[in-house]
């Protein structure tokens, strides 16, 4: 709940931070949301009278526990705080709106003045770094996933504006996300399951660099073959910056021109990665152009060559479909990492490359890490480790228990001798996976 | 509409007052303000309403085009709030302006929460406006929309638990499938319609209990609603529609009556071809008829058995990498890879704007592959377009254009330099040097034109050597690009382009070569005597008008050629030259040695006749016979 409050709070803080720049004190615009960052912020308190926000490292923490997915979410405010010098904010009851005002004006660097009533604290330090030691693997992978994200809204700002780029950037974060995932397979899968509405292009892009990652490492890939691949991965949907955006937020099924357009992101992405890419990076373009190409070279756009797509693009879009279908859009609901996984193995010869679905399917496991089952019990559970020969090996926790109580603290449990009645979507069941494991890793 | 209110004057009265609300607290106090607030005014009495898309305002279909940028920024505003439509339809106050640009000011979230701007308008007592937003299904946030019908909110709170709810629509029909279907459709509608316009959550809580209260209904009244939904086109039956799984339509397909099951599968087609292609398993089990009576029987056993096959032993998992791994694609492959790629775009871009981006992207890569002196890549590049092209034909005017910025003199002086390293020696195949000259030659007439602009310019004399040579070997296959330039002010450049044109050995009996004999430059005429050589019919005319020629050198080429031919035709033009008085002795003794090297009888004869004459007179005519003499010895075997 706490991190759900965190990102209420930060999310008006953030908008008030903007404005603070654009309009003057008195706009309408500027008084509304700074009006609910401040009671966002009394919100964090209904059950404290004073409460701190610490930052270490990349990591945002609400008293001593990790806010990972607000960590991720508010990295570019989080950096413009470090910026300012703000390690630390307490907030006592009651939060004025004088000083969320200052406070907001102070990040954004329209003024020099820290809050001036006092139920706003910086830098107060009441948690040091060792109270709060807590480096999961996740931060790594936390970081780096971040910074893939700047990379993209980069490279996309770029070509929006028919700029050019070049694509170190890209190879750089690529190369930390390799490492990080060679290095933790499991929590770099799980850490795909972040999601994103406002930014659902690059979000979906970072998941699908992962899964191709940890896919390629699963298939022995070598590691050089790895980042070339990965790179094309991040970028393989880097087209859609030039389709028009209420194409891509389109609620409602789209017409032929709609889809029209959408059709040409393959290759609008392959002409700006060709454009970017120093010798040796070419690469990344074939991924970009036929990461829509089907198994059987049908699909889009067509292929005027002999070969097969290149397998680099195969396995993209293996991952590409699995990251699509488990994300809820505008048009349609969520799938759940079972059903995604059923609808790959459908189209496992036609549309895809059924060697690589069948890994990919060994590599998530039948119930994916982080993946939400309903019990016959009516229970709920969360698979936190999963057994590639047997199902009902699975480590998982209870996080919802048979009366429909979300648990405080989820109970280890097992699945021998339970029927899974439904898997479920995260949406549906009110848990953020992957907040949870890294809490529960945080705990020991 | 009135001339002060046309729908340009409109907007910019718009974007004037929405730039002034956003800069000044108090906007009314504002001139600036308070005389776009008049204008709107006046236009109210014209009912003026405007339409909206990503592009801007128009009106009656027409853009409106305004140069304002307050009014663009206006406009963009009101599309990230997905107005599609502003109408001004009564005189508006400054307060109501203002109200209007307060809700815009809001964040999109905010105002769908609250209804829309429309709706807080009218909360606000502003009837001046109408404000028309597109509705989405879906958005982000979790806000409930105060003051929602009654009707709504009690489906929205039934959302909570499916069952319960599908239980009681059953029960309030009487359970007659029939009866549910009507209920459950209607109701369906009756509740959407109850919405307030912009109420986004609401729609979207709407139809999500449904698709849940769906799955709680009997067989034969699920398949009778479903049937309903399929038969409309009405786009929130499709919105219904587009929330199920493709398994679950699959397992609704072999239930369905034939015509229940094309339209569904006009539905798989439709939405296959969008939205990441979620029916598509949809579309692949109906193409095969005998599996839709066990649809999912069929997928399940599908699926167990493919997981099972997963969970085999250690061994078998790594034959089956052994197979992955032997799809592993190759390395070195990947910038051919790339290349086919680039040919790929070439061939499915049909707007001219963008092919000709890929041009320029082409040009990039094929000069920076030569700025890097990586001249086979720089080839490769190039032949990607020039070699068999992909491109449609009516796009030749645009590789025409780009392959004559890549011969520019910067990237010729970049590959002659490269060709130069090669010295003296002969460049190995694959070489640097060879991919250099095989770059040229691939850039074909456009590069042999720079060339010899480079040449022209060039003062070093074993670089003019390189440049000639380079150019010999371009110009060996195609020489019309050389005797196109023959015709240049500068003799020094003809005579270095007739040079090529000898080393090359072809099309030497070209009329601009024939012309270049004539030419006011002896050296010129000179090397056009050389190029033309002996071969061709006109040959012994050519060297017969050369004899008379101005320039000694040029003259002594042409005896020295037509000795060489050693036809009858030469020797008897050598003869007739050795007996005109107009010739000069020092011709006439070049003669003497050309007809001596010829093989022809009447060559001999002459030589012997001049050699034997017993009375001469003078000091020339006795040193001819001499030479006559000497010659003859000369031919005789020792």
């Amino acid at each position: 709940m706490s991190d759900q409050h965190m990102r209420d709070f930060f999310n008006h803080l953030r908008s008030a931070s903007r404005q603070m720049a654009l309009y003057p004190e008195e706009h309408p615009a500027l008084v509304e949301v700074v009006n609910k960052a401040t009671d966002a912020a009394n919100g964090l308190l209904v059950d404290a009278s004073e409460k701190a926000i610490t930052i270490i490292g990349d990591s945002l923490y609400l008293e001593r526990t990790i806010l990972p997915h607000a960590s991720l979410e508010f990295n570019r405010l989080l950096r413009d705080m470090q910026a300012r010098g703000v390690d630390s904010i307490t907030l006592t009851s009651r939060v004025s709106r004088g000083d969320l005002h200052d406070l907001a004006a102070f990040l954004a660097a329209t003024s020099g003045d820290v809050p001036a009533e006092g139920t706003i604290r910086l830098n107060e330090r009441p948690y040091s770094r060792s109270d709060l030691e807590t480096d999961t693997g996740f931060t790594g992978l936390r970081r780096s996933y971040a910074r893939s994200l700047d990379v993209l809204r980069g490279v996309s700002l770029a070509l929006d504006s028919e700029e050019s780029f070049d694509l170190t950037g890209a190879t750089w974060v690529v190369e930390q996300l390799v490492e990080q995932t060679l290095s933790q397979p499991a929590a770099s899968v799980l850490l795909s399951t972040m999601k994103s509405h406002d930014e659902y292009t690059f979000y979906h892009s970072v998941n699908v660099c992962i899964l191709a990652i940890a896919l390629a490492r699963m298939v022995g890939l070598p590691e050089e073959e790895i980042k070339l691949l990965a790179v094309g991965a991040l970028l393989h949907d880097i087209g859609k910056v030039r389709v028009p955006i209420r194409t891509l937020q389109w609620p409602g099924r789209l017409d032929t021109e709609q889809w029209a357009e959408i059709k040409l992101h393959p290759q609008e992405g392959a002409a700006a990665i060709l454009a970017a890419a120093a010798p040796g990076q070419e690469i990344a373009a074939v991924v970009a152009f036929e990461h829509h190409a089907r198994f059987d070279r049908q699909g889009y756009p067509s292929m005027t060559y002999s070969r097969p797509a290149h397998f680099f693009s195969r396995l993209v879009s293996t991952a590409d479909t699995y990251d699509a279908l488990t994300t809820r859009r505008s048009y349609r609901r969520a799938e759940t990492p079972n059903r995604a996984l059923r609808v790959l193995l459908q189209g496992a010869g036609t549309l895809y490359d059924p060697d690589l679905v069948q890994t990919f399917i060994k590599m998530v496991g039948v119930y994916p890490v982080g993946s939400l089952l309903e019990l016959d019990t009516g229970g709920i559970v969360m698979v936190t480790g999963n057994h590639q020969d047997a199902a009902e090996l699975a480590d998982v926790v209870l996080v919802r228990a048979p009366d429909g109580i979300l648990l405080d603290e989820p109970e280890p449990t097992t699945l021998k001798d339970r029927i899974i009645v439904d898997q479920l979507t995260s949406d549906r069941a009110g848990v953020d996976p992957a907040s949870l494991i890294e809490r529960l890793e945080l705990d020991g | 509409m009135t001339a002060s209110a046309r729908p340009e004057a409109i907007v910019e009265a718009l974007g004037t007052a929405w730039t002034v609300f956003s800069l000044y607290p108090d906007p009314e106090s504002q001139p600036a303000f308070r005389r776009a607030v008049e204008l709107l005014q006046e236009a109210s009495g014209d009912g003026a309403h405007l339409d909206l898309d990503s592009s801007g305002f128009s009106f009656s279909g027409e853009p409106v085009v305004t140069d304002r940028e307050g009014a663009e920024r206006f406009a963009k505003r009101c599309y990230l709030h997905r107005v599609e439509g502003l109408a001004v339809v009564a005189a508006p106050s400054p307060r109501d302006v203002e109200r209007l640009f307060a809700g815009l000011a809001k964040d999109d979230a905010t105002t769908s929460a609250s209804g829309g701007i429309e709706a807080e308008l009218r909360r606000d007592g502003v009837v001046s406006f109408s404000v028309a937003q597109r509705s989405l299904l879906r958005v982000v946030g979790t806000e409930d929309a105060p003051d929602r019908d009654g009707k709504v909110q009690q489906v929205l709170d039934a959302g909570v638990d499916a069952a319960a709810f599908a239980e009681a629509l059953i029960e309030e029909s009487g359970g007659e499938p029939d009866a549910v279907v009507d209920l459950f459709y209607g109701r369906y509608h009756e509740t959407l319609d109850h919405l307030t316009e912009g109420d986004v959550f609401g729609r979207e809580g709407v139809v999500q209990t449904f698709v849940e209260a769906f799955f709680y209904l009997d067989e034969p009244a699920q398949l009778g609603a479903f049937r309903r939904f399929l038969d409309s086109d009405e786009v929130f039956d499709r919105a219904f529609l587009d929330q199920f799984a493709g398994h679950e339509l699959a397992k609704l397909a072999p239930r369905l009556d034939s015509q229940g099951l094309a339209l569904l599968l006009d539905y798989a087609r439709v939405a296959t071809d969008q939205a990441d292609g979620r029916p598509d398993e949809l579309l692949g089990i109906l193409k095969n008829p005998e599996a839709l009576h066990s649809v999912r029987e069929v997928a399940a056993a599908k699926v167990q058995e493919r997981l099972g096959e997963l969970t085999k032993a250690a061994e078998e998992s790594a034959k089956f990498l052994a197979i992955v791994q032997d799809k592993f694609p190759d390395p070195r492959r990947y910038f051919y890879d790339s290349l086919e790629v680039f040919r790929g775009l070439l061939a499915v871009e049909d707007r001219e704007d963008r092919f000709r981006r890929i041009m320029r992207v082409w040009v990039g890569k094929v000069s920076a592959s030569v700025r890097a002196s990586d001249f086979r890549r720089a080839e490769l590049w190039l032949r990607s377009v020039t070699a068999k092209p992909t491109y449609p034909p009516d796009r030749q005017s645009d590789v025409d254009y780009s392959l004559a910025q890549i011969a520019n003199p910067e990237i010729l002086n970049h590959i002659v330099a490269a060709a130069a390293e090669k010295g003296e020696r002969e460049a190995e195949k694959g070489s640097p040097e060879e991919s250099a000259l095989r770059l040229l030659q691939a850039l074909g007439p456009r590069a042999v034109n720079a060339l010899i602009d480079l040449l022209a310019e060039e003062e070093g004399r074993n670089r003019r050597r390189l440049l000639v040579g380079l150019l010999s070997r371009i110009a060996a296959e195609d020489p019309a690009a050389i005797v196109n330039r023959l015709s240049d002010d500068r003799w020094y450049v003809v005579r270095n382009l007739l040079t090529v044109l000898r080393e090359t050995s072809t099309a030497t009996a070209s009329q601009a070569v024939v012309t270049a004999t004539d030419h006011p430059d002896s050296r010129v005429r000179l090397e056009a005597l050389r190029v033309l050589g002996i071969s061709d019919s006109g040959a012994t005319k050519r060297l017969t008008k050369a004899f008379a020629d101005d320039d000694e050198k040029v003259r002594h080429a042409a005896i020295g050629m037509m000795g060489a031919a050693g036809t009858a035709d030469a020797s008897l033009a050598l003869v007739a030259a050795l007996d005109d008085r107009r010739t000069r002795h020092s011709d006439k003794l070049r003669i003497v040695l050309a007809l001596a090297s010829s093989e022809n009888s009447s060559a001999i004869d002459a030589l012997t006749s001049l050699a034997k004459k017993r009375f001469v007179l003078g000091g020339q005519t006795r040193s001819l016979r001499d030479a006559a003499q000497t010659a003859l010895r000369r031919r005789q075997p020792s």
